[in-house]
């Protein structure tokens, strides 16, 4: 190949500088043309007077020389165009593409030491940084970052050389993408070589860009942030214990002068700095640095100065005083506890918490200082406790005590320390004083006592090994006072939190103590209509059971108890007492017990929810005690039709833990209780499911399917379903046709109710989701049925129908069913009908989002769920929804919108945003709809399409929309219309608003402000408190906007 | 920060245990929308496995259970609403709330809702009597009700008697309109009352102050 010829054409041609021959490239690559070869070539050129030639020379060399193989460029070759190279770098309009070769040449394996040190010096000698752009001066740092990898040992031999030539490199760089690399250079240089003769050099290229105060431009590409840069900053700052004498003053000087973000950084470059420095090199700076902290501790108005300070104060501490036999609290440690001291003399006031914060940071900073402090100051506070000081006083001093205790508990539990009680012993002595003091306080009558004393007492339990077994039960017996009390709602909290941390470590005292006076809280009878402090309490009660008996010692005790008393309340309401009662306030009588009973089987629920998500593998011993009981009392219920066991609300809380009950059971317990489950529904036989507690004779012959069944016996398909939901497919061995078939039929035609239709439809989408492959014959024969019935015109049957069609469609769109799709589609034709018909198929597909739904077809409950369903079936149903309602007026749209508003909950965002431009004038006709639901999911939506970051699209989309939303808006967010609003859809409209000022710029807006701010002072005085309150933040919002102005 | 000195730089901080709104609801349908309530932390709460059961029961026919006759009951403005508002304001001098400094208190406050009389009194006490701050903490409590009360209500802010060297004058000024508009329309004391006042969404909630420039 004619290798002078090539060049040749490509240095005359127009080629652009970047670009490479083709076939000089392949020559290269197979060995027929030698990088020298390509040197000599260029020859001339090289040395043209000419800037350009020379640089389109130059550069093909080094893209050649990036392209070509490792292997094809020998050691010999390496040393010539190393020397080459470094040559080059004396001409100032080659140097990048000159870098560029020699950035290629320090990656090769046959580049040696000897090159490594050439190529430096040749940097440092004719590289001057400030004549070059930042792109270039980057290669430079990545130059110089490779040679300290690859060839430390070659520029440790240059030793200084390489210090003080590296120095003139890296001086006055400013850009942060070459800073982060400058940095890491700069922390390996301090590490590596100890320059100590150019330290002062070292010192100004790095301190002088402390502290950092960076902010990165918007839509930054190169994604440095200032955190990025302080932390390769810090890195370099505390590379070395030389720099303390020049560091620490000016650490001092920084500190209070910088503020926020920075103030901030300039601690986390003490905190990173002092253990580096080590004692003695900050001895002489501590009390100074102390005053700097104290004033951001005890005045920083911004929490997280405050502490980042102290951790700062916690690294001084524990640098000054390292944990060795030889170190004594002295001089520094000594005036600041003294200090705190002074300040807890008045522990009412405000200065008495950040004294109490420092005096815990001594406590986690050194086992030697925070012993001594605590020996100190815990004496002075039990003092001040028992004698000099007013009951006001007590609860700050108790508070205090708390916090002190709090440190320790946190310094003996943190992850990976070494430090415990057994070894240190710290408040042993205190044991006494602490629990008197802990349990005087939870006793006490003065509600700010019994927060700390309970928090104090929570600390305690919490440190391993501190408290024995007879001091635990002395607590708890302490804290039961509380429990047992109506007390409010952060004092049972705090209380809830000390027991459930003891029930965690020893169930006994709670089971012994605390369980039997929760029960006795309980009462036989729910309270009077009227008596709103009791339920209070009850709830209260309740949720200590529900929290504390998460352990798996005490479960069993809770729902044995509660549905026993479960089961007498439905016994109670059998029979009725008086006969003269009035019939309104007997419904009124039941409604209470009915909730009364309703939230005894919600503690348990609540319960067994929490284990589930504790993991807990307890769950299912407890199947045979409680799933059997619960079907023996809603079948005696069923019996009378007096019970209250009979509300579907009640039944459908007891299914919701038969649900939870059977997903715990074992595949092969699932599949034999499957067999009993649907011989019992077929043979109208569920006393079976009661099992021991089910007294056959008496209840012989109860099903809901059964032909001449009570509505209460109806009801019972509630159960049913729930437990069946719970099954793994694999447990469902039976055919399922039959059962599907009678339950269809009956649903259409024999129930009595709207809960029953609903209920058999969850049942039938369950099993259909998990053994759609077995159900092909009822499936077709169920379109086919269904559909017909669809057309029929029997209002209660189309309706029933309907429901079913669509459920069932869910069910199988779930596991990406072929059919699933086109019977979702197919729900459109009747959009076609009369209003009626339309509106309500138009409304029905609120059963695609339908949260119940999601919880019978989950993967708790085995259900197969495939992931990107959602996106599948709105890909086709939001064209249908934009063009149908596109197309068509008046009247005739309303079925598109309530089909896009029944749904739009569960629309992918993204595809919501890509069809965003149709979608905004739908939802904002939507919100004129006079139904408050449908308003209410287009809010949500609308709220968070405004508040996701958009494309620049959508962003001017919302701006060009942005003042008929605001009408609309204020409009929704005042309509008090019972039929088409609810409290939940102002507060939704008012949410919305609120998000406006902060997406859409004020100049858009700003002729609407007025007229909001005047129509927000109606909803200010809506008759619904939680509204009111939206209102008035939405209003503040306003007011600010575009800056204050009232 | 510490050079500029303080009227009060060490004042009283008060325990702030969150008080739940004591609901006191006298309709029937109120209570009977109540007893379904299962958890006394969250008055909006709503157990969603069971809405399933209550939209279908509330679908039926006939016999719809009492619950679901609706609560439409008109809560009204009290002292504690009033109090939820004021609470969350940031101390023009410490980044501590008026709730913790006991500047505001649900007893100082007074609601009438008698129809055609709506009236609400504000009593607030400045942390100690020479407090210069006293006039800046009634223009920021006016501002806040301005804002967030129905404009049917007449608001009365005073100094709790006897708590203020100069109780009287200060009295006079935030209750005269025209001098609190012209207060107003000075930038710059607008811009601490907007500073102190853009705390006063946490309602209680998040504690501590915000950082007041």
């Amino acid at each position: 190949m004619d290798v002078e010829r090539v060049v040749r054409t490509h240095i005359s041609s127009n080629d652009s500088v970047d670009e490479v021959p083709q076939d000089l490239l392949e020559a290269v690559r197979n060995g027929q043309v030698g990088l020298l070869e390509i040197v000599r070539a260029l020859g001339d050129y090289l040395t043209s007077t000419e800037d350009e030639v020379r640089v389109k020379g130059i550069t093909l060399l080094s893209n050649v020389l990036d392209k070509a193989p490792a292997a094809r460029i020998n050691r010999q070759g390496t040393q010539v165009l190393t020397s080459f190279y470094c040559d080059k770098l004396e001409d100032h309009e080659c140097v990048p593409s000159t870098l560029k070769g020699l950035v290629v040449l320090t990656k090769l394996p046959t580049f040696g030491a000897g090159e490594a040190s050439q190529v430096f010096r040749s940097l440092a000698g004719n590289f001057k940084s400030k004549s070059h752009v930042q792109s270039t001066r980057h290669i430079v740092f990545l130059l110089v970052d490779a040679l300290l990898a690859k060839h430390l040992s070659a520029m440790k031999t240059l030793g200084d050389e390489f210090v003080s030539g590296y120095i003139k490199l890296a001086e006055g760089e400013k850009d942060p993408r070459n800073l982060i690399l400058a940095f890491g250079i700069g922390r390996v240089i301090l590490i590596e070589f100890d320059p100590y003769k150019h330290l002062d050099d070292m010192f100004d290229i790095i301190f002088c860009y402390f502290p950092i105060t960076f902010r990165p431009p918007p839509n930054d590409p190169y994604n440095i942030t200032p955190k990025d840069l302080q932390e390769a900053l810090r890195g370099a700052m505390s590379a070395t214990p030389r720099f303390a004498p020049m560091a620490m003053p000016l650490f001092l000087e920084k500190l209070p002068a910088s503020l926020g973000e920075s103030k901030k950084d300039v601690l986390r470059g003490l905190t990173a700095c002092l253990p580096v420095f080590g004692g003695r090199a900050v001895q002489g700076y501590a009390s100074d640095l102390w005053d700097a902290l104290r004033t951001e501790i005890f005045y920083s108005p911004d929490a997280e100065i405050e502490k980042e300070a102290l951790l700062t104060l916690k690294t001084l501490i524990a640098t000054l005083y390292p944990d060795t036999p030889e170190t004594k609290a002295a001089d520094l440690a000594l005036e600041i506890i003294k200090e705190c001291q002074a300040e807890l003399k008045e522990p009412e006031k405000s200065k008495a918490k950040p004294a109490t914060k420092v005096l815990m940071t001594c406590v986690h900073a050194s086992s030697l200082i925070g012993s001594y402090a605590l020996s100190q100051v815990l004496p002075q506070l039990f003092r001040m406790y028992h004698e000099d000081s007013e009951i006001p006083k007590r609860g700050p001093i108790l508070s205090a005590i708390a916090d002190l205790v709090k440190s320790v508990r946190e310094v003996y539990t943190a992850e990976g320390t070494t430090r415990s009680h057994e070894t240190e012993r710290t408040i042993e002595k205190y044991r006494d004083e602490l629990l008197s003091l802990m349990s005087s306080g939870i006793d006490s009558r003065a509600q700010d006592c019994r927060l700390p004393g309970l928090q104090g007492a929570e600390h305690l339990v919490n440190i391993p090994g501190f408290l024995g077994a007879e001091e635990v039960t002395y607590l708890v017996s302490k804290i039961d006072g509380v429990l047992t009390t109506r007390e409010p709602e952060a004092l049972q909290n705090e209380a809830l939190k000390t027991l459930s941390a003891i029930s965690a470590l020893t169930t006994r005292p709670i089971e012994e103590h605390t369980l039997p006076l929760l029960f006795d809280q309980l009462p036989g009878e729910a309270p009077a209509l009227s008596d709103e402090k009791s339920r209070y309490y009850i709830r209260q009660v309740l949720e200590s059971l529900a929290t504390l008996c998460v352990q798996p010692g005490l479960f069993e005790a809770l729902h044995l108890r509660l549905v026993r008393q479960f089961a007498g309340l439905c016994e109670g309401s059998t029979s009725t007492d008086n006969e003269n009662m009035d019939v309104e306030e007997d419904a009124i009588r039941k409604e209470c017990q009915v909730a009364f009973a309703y939230s005894l089987l919600h503690a348990i629920r609540t319960t067994l929810q929490r284990k589930i998500a504790l993991k807990h593998h307890d769950i299912a011993k407890h199947y045979e005690h409680l799933v059997p009981r619960l079907y023996s009392i809603f079948i005696e219920g069923a019996r009378t039709d007096r019970s209250i066991a009979n509300d579907p609300r009640l039944m459908a809380e007891g299914a919701a833990v038969v649900m939870i009950m059977t997903q715990t059971l074992a595949s092969n317990q699932q599949a034999s209780h499957a067999t009993t489950l649907f011989e019992a529904l077929r043979n109208s036989d569920l006393i079976r499911l009661a099992g021991k507690h089910g007294i056959a004779e008496a209840h012989a012959g109860i099903g809901p399917l059964k032909e001449d069944a009570s509505v209460n016996e109806q009801n019972l398909v509630i159960l049913i379903t729930a437990d069946a939901a719970g099954l793994r497919p694999e447990s469902l061995l039976c055919d399922l046709n039959a059962v599907l078939q009678s339950l269809l039929q009956w649903a259409i035609h024999k129930a009595t109710s709207q809960v029953q239709v609903i209920s058999v439809c969850h049942l039938m989408a369950s099993l259909i989701n998990k053994r759609a492959q077995d159900l092909e014959p009822f499936l077709s024969s169920a379109r086919r049925d269904l559909w017909s019935l669809c057309e029929a015109t029997q209002p209660l049957v189309f309706r029933r129908a309907l429901t079913m069609w669509i459920w069932i469609g869910r069910a199988l769109l779930v596991r990406n069913h072929a059919s699933g799709l086109p019977m979702i589609i197919q729900v459109f034709d009747l959009f076609a009908r009369d209003n009626e018909v339309a509106s309500l198929a138009g409304a029905s597909l609120s059963i695609l989002s339908d949260s119940h739904g999601d919880r019978i077809l989950s993967k708790e409950n085995f259900a197969i769920v495939k992931t990107l369903y959602k996106q599948r079936l709105f890909s086709s149903l939001l064209p249908l929804m934009i063009e149908g309602s596109k197309t068509r007026q008046g009247s005739a749209q309303t079925p598109y919108l309530l089909a896009l508003g029944s749904t739009i909950a569960i629309i992918p965002q993204g595809l919501i945003i890509s069809h965003l431009a149709e979608l905004l004038p739908l939802i904002m006709r939507g919100l004129a709809l006079p139904n408050a639901e449908i308003r209410y999911n287009m809010l949500r939506m609308l709220s968070s399409i405004l508040e996701v970051e958009g494309t620049a699209e959508t962003g001017t989309l919302l701006r060009s929309q942005a003042k008929s939303l605001a009408d609309v808006l204020v409009v929704t967010a005042t309509d008090l219309r019972e039929e088409s609003s609810s409290p939940r859809t102002r507060i939704a409209a008012l949410a919305c608003l609120s998000i406006l000022p902060d997406t859409i710029r004020y100049d858009v807006l700003h002729t609407v402000k007025t007229k909001v701010l005047k129509e927000l002072a109606r909803a200010i005085d809506d008759p619904k408190r939680a509204v009111r309150r939206e209102a008035v933040v939405c209003r503040s919002k306003w007011f600010t906007f575009g800056g204050a102005g009232t | 920060m510490t050079s500029k000195t303080l009227d009060n730089s060490n004042p009283t901080v008060h325990a702030t245990l969150s008080q739940a709104h004591a609901e006191k609801p006298v309709s029937q349908s109120a209570l009977l929308a109540n007893v379904w309530k299962t958890s006394n932390d969250d008055p909006q709460e709503q157990d969603s496995d069971m809405e399933w059961v209550k939209s279908a029961v509330s679908q039926e026919e006939t016999g719809k259970p009492l619950a679901f006759i609706g609560n439409t009951e008109r809560e009204d403005i009290d002292e504690l609403e009033v109090f939820d508002l004021l609470r969350s304001i940031t101390d023009p001098e410490h980044p501590l709330t008026l709730e913790q400094l006991a500047v505001v208190s649900p007893s100082q406050i007074h609601v009438s809702n008698k129809q055609g009389g709506e009236r609400i009194l504000i009593e607030f006490t400045p942390t100690i009597p020479h407090c210069s701050m006293a006039t800046l903490i009634g223009l920021t409590l006016r501002v806040r009700l301005l804002r967030s009360l129905p404009p049917k209500y007449k608001v009365d802010i005073r100094i709790k008697e006897g708590m203020h060297q100069s109780e009287n004058a200060v009295n006079k000024q935030l209750n005269d309109k025209e001098r609190v508009q012209a207060a107003l329309e000075n930038a710059h004391l607008l811009g601490v009352v907007e500073g102190c006042l853009s705390s006063a969404d946490n309602r209680g909630n998040a504690g501590g102050g915000v950082l007041v420039a």
